[in-house]
């Protein structure tokens, strides 16, 4: 399997690594552009899913995870799916996204772990780690994974580089770092993000014809707008839903009580911008090219 | 009339309990769809056809809210009587009538709901559905296994540092089985299947009382408390490699194995459902007589310690409001895990059989 990106951490000695690394001075990123398979995404993720044992996705009913659903639905693979509810109080925080999850795994009979978890159990958690996030829902996708690794394949539907989003005429791929000897924990090489199957193959999410053909680049952030659009595109069906972030969105304060938990390390946030125009003669012109972020 | 209306316990137990919760004993009701009802609460023998009005040309169908060690059936055609333990969709016999007495200083109340036909209007013996009420007889107490066990314990020692504590309780062991004190159905699977020890907890036959762990599982201990301790004594003594415990329990045993779980300290694995108050669950607070409802009235996290976890197995088959209940109002559940499975088995089957044969894992280190 073509893995379609690869990272490249660099400290400030300029070592590289393939995973993140504490003092890092920037990072890399390199795509493989696969120009036979372009077009042919879903297929690939499908095929892809057959070859994964023991899947358990992580389903938090967005469209990411939904797609994933779909393409192991299809495959004809059984997952568990993974679902974890935020509790304050008797309040569920995601219950918009979550809803989408129960419905899909009532509809098609699937096993699903619904994991209730109240938010000061999370910050306990998060308090107890060594582990630095800018904001909760992260954190949680960490934890998850701390979690369940030793039970499933652990699967995310996360496209790839995360954070895309159109800003005055670039594309910006930006990645929030982790910090604070994150790549110490036990849990993190099997860390989702960058470990897991699924997401491997993730940046053939937009580098393929849809992105080349995009006329309208002023839908901003790929998330809220126009991830659904590129779904539909691939050859899913799937419900159109307006992205809501877990904690942040539904309690006013919880994203910067959450900031303030732990001291931020002194570079938290990469990120690599090309003009979009730049991108589209770079996805012409070679089949691989290396990227690097401030 | 839809038969699983008065056969199918399932669906039955529930509303029958709700009906006769306020209502007064010994008086045969009828709730708006013509179905009679009867609660029973005091020593004596009930004429059962009678009070039913069934004619000599009538059947009599019953089902009551669960299985009950308080009764007897005596025949007035030279038969003895014998102890009858079932619950659900049965005729009662024509030459029988209903003995209801202490059994060990306890009575369990006795809710029915029951429906009389003509004879031979009824599909028969569908499914074992309708049949004449299993009973039993005394026999000797002895064993079978070379396990070490007493009258409530059982240990299968796997030589492992994972031990499950199994609430096996859902069996009905009010039949000739329940005579073997070490009767443990599928402890030896689990142990296999999950490379594990297992402490295994039943009722015993002299002692059955459906007490959902309240008085413990005499004669070896008297309250769940007493359970606690022998379980971690027994572990101490006979499974000294132990160093991870899990709890669990389905079924009738899936509230026991909460409480323990949590006194212990332990994670819980609990299948079908589970009654956090007794008391404010008709069915299950109607296990108990009047007099002893005021002391059932508490929240299972009564026993929580804050370091257990719950995990909560469904089968997705099942109607939501027979499990969602379970969460209602538990402090407890912020460490919970649904786990919600597809499997079209029979439920009592499929609740032990994820654990017996390996589908669900209980332990991952």
């Amino acid at each position: 399997m073509t893995r379609f990106v690869e990272y490249n951490f660099i400290n400030k000695e300029g070592k590289g690594s393939q995973y993140y690394i504490d003092d890092l001075d920037h990072f890399e990123l390199t795509f493989n552009f696969d120009k036979t398979t372009n077009n042919n995404y879903k297929e690939l993720l499908i095929d892809f899913c057959k070859t994964i044992t023991n899947p358990g996705i992580m389903f938090s009913g967005g469209l990411d995870s939904l797609l994933v659903g779909h393409s192991f639905h299809e495959a004809g693979v059984n997952a568990t799916h993974i679902t974890y509810k935020i509790y304050d109080g008797n309040v569920c925080l995601n219950e918009y996204e979550t809803e989408f999850a129960d419905k899909f795994c009532h509809n098609f009979k699937k096993d699903q772990i619904i994991r209730r978890m109240d938010y000061q159990e999370l910050v306990e958690i998060y308090l107890n780690t060594n582990y630095w996030s800018p904001h909760p829902d992260l954190f949680m996708q960490y934890h998850s994974v701390e979690e369940f690794n030793k039970q499933f394949t652990i699967c995310f539907g996360l496209p790839y580089p995360a954070h895309m989003k159109f800003r005055k005429g670039k594309l910006c791929l930006t990645q929030i770092y982790k910090g604070i000897s994150s790549s110490t924990h036990p849990s993190f090489p099997y860390y989702g993000r960058f470990q897991t199957p699924t997401p491997a193959i993730g940046t053939a999410f937009f580098i393929n014809d849809f992105i080349k053909n995009l006329k309208d680049t002023t839908k901003g952030d790929f998330d809220s707008g126009w991830k659904h659009e590129y779904y539909t595109w691939l050859g899913y069906d799937l419900e159109p839903q307006t992205k809501i972030y877990i904690m942040e969105n539904n309690i006013v304060d919880k994203k910067q009580e959450f900031m303030n938990l732990k001291p931020a390390p002194t570079k938290w946030k990469c990120f690599i911008s090309i003009p979009y125009k730049q991108f589209l003669n770079d996805y012409e012109n070679n089949n691989q090219i290396t990227y690097r972020s401030n | 009339m839809n038969l699983g209306q008065i056969t199918n316990h399932f669906i039955v137990r529930n509303p029958l309990a709700n009906f006769l919760d306020d209502k007064p004993s010994n008086e045969v009701l009828t709730d708006k769809d013509g179905f009679k009802h009867l609660k029973i609460l005091d020593e004596g023998v009930y004429d059962l056809r009678e009070l039913f009005n069934a004619d000599k040309d009538e059947d009599l169908i019953l089902t009551s809210q669960c299985i009950n060690t308080s009764c007897e059936l005596i025949f007035s055609d030279g038969r003895p009587t014998v102890k009858t333990a079932t619950h659900f969709g049965y005729l009662f016999p024509d030459n029988a009538k209903l003995k209801y007495s202490y059994f060990n200083n306890r009575k369990i109340p006795l809710l029915f709901k029951g429906h009389v036909f003509k004879k031979g209007e009824y599909p028969t013996n569908t499914n074992g559905i309708f049949s004449v009420p299993d009973v039993y007889k005394e026999t000797k107490l002895h064993t079978i296994t070379n396990h070490w066990s007493n009258d409530n314990y059982l240990v299968v020692d796997n030589n492992s540092d994972k031990t499950i504590i199994l609430l096996n309780e859902a069996n009905n062991y009010l039949n000739e089985k329940g005579y073997i004190t070490d009767y443990h159905p599928l402890v030896e699977k689990i142990a296999k299947a999950n490379n594990c020890n297992v402490v295994s907890i039943r009722y015993h036959i002299n002692y059955f009382d459906h007490s959902l762990g309240i008085t413990g599982h005499r004669p070896t201990t008297n309250s769940i408390y007493e359970d606690a301790d022998f379980s971690m004594h027994i572990i101490k003594e006979k499974l000294p490699k132990t160093k991870k415990i899990n709890v669990i329990g389905y079924c009738l045993g899936s509230t026991s194995a909460l409480s323990l779980a949590f006194l212990l300290g332990a994670d819980a694995h609990i299948w079908d459902t589970f009654i956090n108050n007794r008391y404010k669950h008709n069915r299950a607070k109607w296990h108990f007589m009047p007099e002893e409802h005021d002391n059932i009235n508490f929240s299972l996290s009564k026993y929580y310690k804050g370091n257990s976890k719950l995990h909560y197995y469904i089968n997705n088959t099942e109607d939501k409001n027979g499990w969602y209940f379970g969460f209602d109002g538990c402090d407890f559940v912020d460490k919970s895990y649904l786990h919600i499975m597809h499997d079209d088995r029979n439920k009592m089957v499929t609740a032990i059989d994820n654990v017996a044969h390996g589908k669900v894992k209980l332990f991952y280190d």
